[in-house]
């Protein structure tokens, strides 16, 4: 029985294609593991996947609001 | 960053003047432009109305004809800084400020033809806040407002001016201020009389009005017969002979009321109470403003006034600003004629700078001495302009830095100056401790040495003793933002001093607790502009730069699985990044500069340093090996390079150094980095055409250290220096011989740093550079005696059973007791 999956084709530098690969240890979404650059995902958890990266991006962003004074 | 700052302006209204705080995030990343530090509202207004304005320049217009783009939901964020309703000026465009209503803000136009009038104006009434090249911040405060007062300006012509500046009417709740804090100052006045302190003034109803506040009335101390007599005798700081007012006799110079003012605190409180309620107290406050000018007439020739606890001081001047009659601390040195008279003067050779002239004319506007803050940049003169005010108020001075280093320092610029003898100079730290001969003379002595109340050897003790007895003339203090620190306060309240002068490059502290140095010391008098004086040339044109540096996957990896701390080690270890480093070391060695490394985490010191072969000095480098390092890198050719730890953050003085490199730092502290970048403004050769210093920062990209590094250079950026940033350094990939440049080393590197412990992580911590800078550097390595087991850390464990059954069992439900106890444990159990 052939199974068809939606994959999204993902094009990242290589940190965040570490993030990434650590998020997939979490839970599996990483259809294939092209390169250094280049990934297939599985697109349902495309949403999630985005999150999580802007999230990450947000914390190593100054804002400038967070200034004491 | 264009595009939601237009759709934030579309939505603030058809004149598009205020702007929503939608620019402020993006402020940060456009990292090199002119990012403003947005601390708070209006000015992330007005850096995002500068950026829309020359983005639309070629329209023609300012910012009146925006197109209309979808709103980004910044309606909620506008609702407290709408000030749509506010209207311009026809003529506005000639007019170079705006007045935000709320925060008392100002925003100058620093490229208006008028700027420079306008910014002499601002400078003499307002604090500046931030001033980068086009668009300057400047903040209206209580104490900015008293200065400014103080050097003549009336009320009206304050207003008068602001409005003509204005690009609209002034507010008015600006008005409102303005009045507000400029009519009630001078009323009350703070005098040292015989190391006591007394509150001052020439209305009885204000003195009234005070103490029926009850923060001062708990303060309050009441006068003893002995008191009395010198009270009454020639006043010190007016020339009006002050007597005894109702206020200070009402109801306590009666016999009885002489033990009442041993009675606790409430007793007090309630007596002063008793005291209000029999006096005079029709008069409302109100009236009193009204009629003070009668008043000033009837005052002449008395003086009121009550003693308050020196260990309440500051409260009882917080409370005072609190409720609008802020005293003013203000020394009337030439009519001292108690206090002996230090002589001291400048040299005949000693000429001071004009921007020092002009500081120092803020602190003696009137002839008298006021207390405050003077803000120079490091290598500025902040020394000379101390040593000047010491020179103007001639009496016995008292001079605080923070090591033993910075005090042989100021001995130094003392004698160098000044006409002052060297046994007028006294030195009291933990090495030596002198005392100057005659009546007068300066005391110079560390924060910590005066703060530190126990273990004291009986020598200190009987020193700090005599320093609290003298009424000092002038309290210096060297690097003041540190005197908030809690243990540093108690020195300002303890030692009577006339007037205090603090001196730093860097007001800004991590914690909220500079405000605190109003009280502590005084409101900010003076403020250099870095910028102005780097035009001038007394310090040097510095190019700022971050260098972002792409993790290595592998890195990136360790960096996302390790804990917090070691994630430092790991980010800062980056092979790129010492690559970059040792590209940048080589690019600017062969251009003939002398470069200072800055790696303040002492693992990654170590292994960058000696990676590239490279001297360092760190906290515990012993005090001959640091004077040849730096020896060597002053005088030697062949050495061009050296790398630092904290230590090399303050009191370094290499004119040599013209590039400076900082690899890691303190987190994001704002005050490092400006320290750091203080070391090369002295740079000797500043005065080079065309020459410039370098500051590169390097950073690892997608890691905590890219927020750090942001809020480092907000205070710089205050400043007016722009921090370019570069992603990618030019010819990096020719230099083939750079390190770790292949897989295989990378891999390496990665894995002793991961060996690496926990506390190789840690910054080195600040109390064993401070103390080492001092002394000349303790053992680092301890021996003794220790037992194999010690050593192991098996010495500490004990054998412990942990099974349920056992033990726990055992205690609840005791098999078999003695019979002793046997009818005690039955009786419990019931």
């Amino acid at each position: 029985m052939v199974k068809a999956v939606k994959g999204t084709f993902i094009e990242c530098d290589p940190a965040a294609r570490e993030v990434l690969l650590r998020l997939n240890s979490e839970e599996k979404f990483i259809i294939e593991d092209l390169d250094s650059t280049h990934l297939f995902i599985n697109s349902t958890h495309l949403e999630r996947v985005q999150r999580a990266l802007d999230e990450l991006m947000d914390a190593n962003t100054y804002k400038a609001s967070n200034l004491p004074s | 960053m264009s595009k939601r700052e237009l759709s934030a302006s579309s939505a603030a209204g058809e004149d598009g003047r205020k702007r929503a705080r939608g620019g402020e995030e993006n402020e940060s990343e456009s990292g090199g432009a002119v990012p403003g530090n947005g601390s708070s509202a209006s000015e992330a207004e007005a850096e995002a109305e500068y950026d829309s304005q020359e983005e639309l320049k070629s329209d023609g217009e300012d910012a009146d004809g925006v197109a209309g783009v979808a709103g980004d939901g910044s309606g909620d964020l506008l609702s407290e800084h709408d000030y749509s309703w506010m209207r311009l000026k026809p003529d506005h465009e000639s007019r170079p400020l705006w007045i935000c209503p709320r925060t008392k803000h100002i925003i100058l136009e620093a490229f208006s033809p008028i700027a420079e009038q306008a910014i002499d104006f601002l400078i003499a009434i307002s604090e500046p806040v931030s001033r980068p090249t086009h668009i300057h911040e400047y903040k209206l405060t209580q104490f900015s407002l008293h200065a400014a007062v103080s050097v003549g300006l009336s009320t009206t012509d304050i207003i008068e001016v602001l409005n003509r500046l204005s690009k609209m009417a002034v507010p008015p709740d600006v008005t409102s201020f303005i009045t507000q804090c400029t009519r009630s100052y001078g009323k009350v006045k703070v005098v040292i009389k015989q190391n006591r302190l007394f509150i001052e003034s020439g209305h009885p109803g204000i003195l009234q009005t005070l103490l029926r506040d009850p923060v001062i009335a708990q303060a309050r101390v009441f006068p003893d017969a002995d008191t009395d007599g010198t009270v009454s005798k020639d006043g010190i700081i007016t020339q009006r002979v002050p007597q005894m007012g109702d206020i200070t006799i009402a109801g306590t110079q009666k016999p009885g009321d002489k033990e009442k003012a041993a009675a606790s605190a409430k007793d007090i409180a309630a007596t002063a109470a008793k005291a209000e309620a029999g006096g005079d107290l029709d008069d409302a406050v109100a009236e009193i403003l009204d009629k003070e000018d009668e008043d000033e007439d009837d005052a002449e020739g008395t003086v009121h006034s009550f003693e308050i606890h020196r260990s309440k001081y500051e409260d009882v001047r917080k409370r005072c600003n609190e409720i609008d009659y802020p005293m003013i601390e203000e020394y009337d040195f030439r009519n001292d004629r108690k206090n002996p008279d230090l002589d001291i003067d400048l040299k005949p050779v000693t000429t001071i700078r004009s921007y020092q002239e002009i500081s120092l004319s803020k602190m003696f506007s009137n002839g008298r001495a006021r207390s405050g803050i003077i803000v120079l940049p490091c290598g500025a003169g902040k020394t000379l302009v101390g040593i000047t005010a010491a020179c103007t108020i001639r009496k016995s001075v008292l001079c605080l830095c923070t090591s033993s280093v910075s005090v042989m320092q100021w001995k130094q610029q003392f004698l160098r100056w000044s006409t002052i003898k060297e046994e007028q100079i006294a030195i009291f730290t933990s090495d030596t401790k002198m005392r100057f001969q005659g009546d007068a003379g300066l005391v110079i002595t560390t924060f910590s040495m005066v703060s530190n109340q126990r273990k004291l050897s009986a020598e200190s003790k009987k020193m700090l003793e005599f320093l609290s007895s003298i009424e000092w003339g002038l309290m210096l203090l060297d690097e003041v933002h540190v005197t908030p620190a809690n243990m540093f306060r108690s020195v300002v309240s303890r030692i009577p001093a006339h007037s205090k002068l603090g001196l730093t490059a860097t007001l800004v502290r991590e914690d909220n607790k500079i405000d605190d140095l109003n009280f502590l010391i005084g409101p900010k008098l003076y403020e250099a502009n870095w910028m102005d004086l780097a035009n001038k040339g007394h310090i040097a044109t510095v190019q700022c730069a971050e260098v972002w540096c792409d993790m290595t996957p592998e890195f990136y990896k360790a960096y996302l699985e390790e804990a917090s701390k070691k994630r430092l080690l790991i980010y800062v270890m980056n092979p790129n990044k010492f690559r970059a480093c040792q590209y940048l070391i080589r690019f600017h060695e062969e251009r003939g500069d002398k470069i200072i490394v800055f790696v303040d985490n002492v693992y990654s010191l170590k292994a960058y340093a000696i990676t590239l072969g490279k001297p360092f000095i760190y906290g515990a480098t012993s005090q001959s090996e640091r004077m040849r390092i730096l020896d060597d890198f002053q005088h030697n050719p062949a050495v061009r390079t050296i790398f630092l730890s904290k230590v090399g953050d303050t009191s370094l003085d290499l004119p040599e150094a013209t590039c400076l490199i900082q690899v890691s730092s303190h987190y994001g502290s704002r005050r490092q980095e400006a320290q750091r970048l203080g070391r090369i403004l002295r740079a000797s050769r500043r005065n080079d055409e065309g020459f410039n210093a370098f500051f590169y920062s390097l950073v690892s990209k997608d890691t905590q250290e890219m927020v750090y590094s942001t809020k480092r250079q907000q205070f710089l950026i205050d400043q007016g220096y722009s921090f370019k940033v570069i992603t990618h350094l030019e010819g990096i990939e020719d230099c083939r011989d750079l390190v770790y440049g292949d897989l295989e080393s990378q891999k390496k590197l990665l894995h002793t740093v991961k060996m690496a412990s926990e506390a190789d992580a840690a910054l080195e911590s600040k109390a064993t550079d401070g103390a080492r800078a001092g002394s000349g550097g303790a053992a680092a390595v301890r021996r003794g005696a220790g037992s194999l087991k010690g050593l192991s850390g098996a010495s500490n464990m004990a054998y412990m059973e942990t099974s349920g059954s056992g033990r726990r069992a055992a205690r609840r439900e005791p098999v078999e007791h003695h019979p002793l106890f046997k009818r005690q444990f039955y009786n419990n159990k019931k």
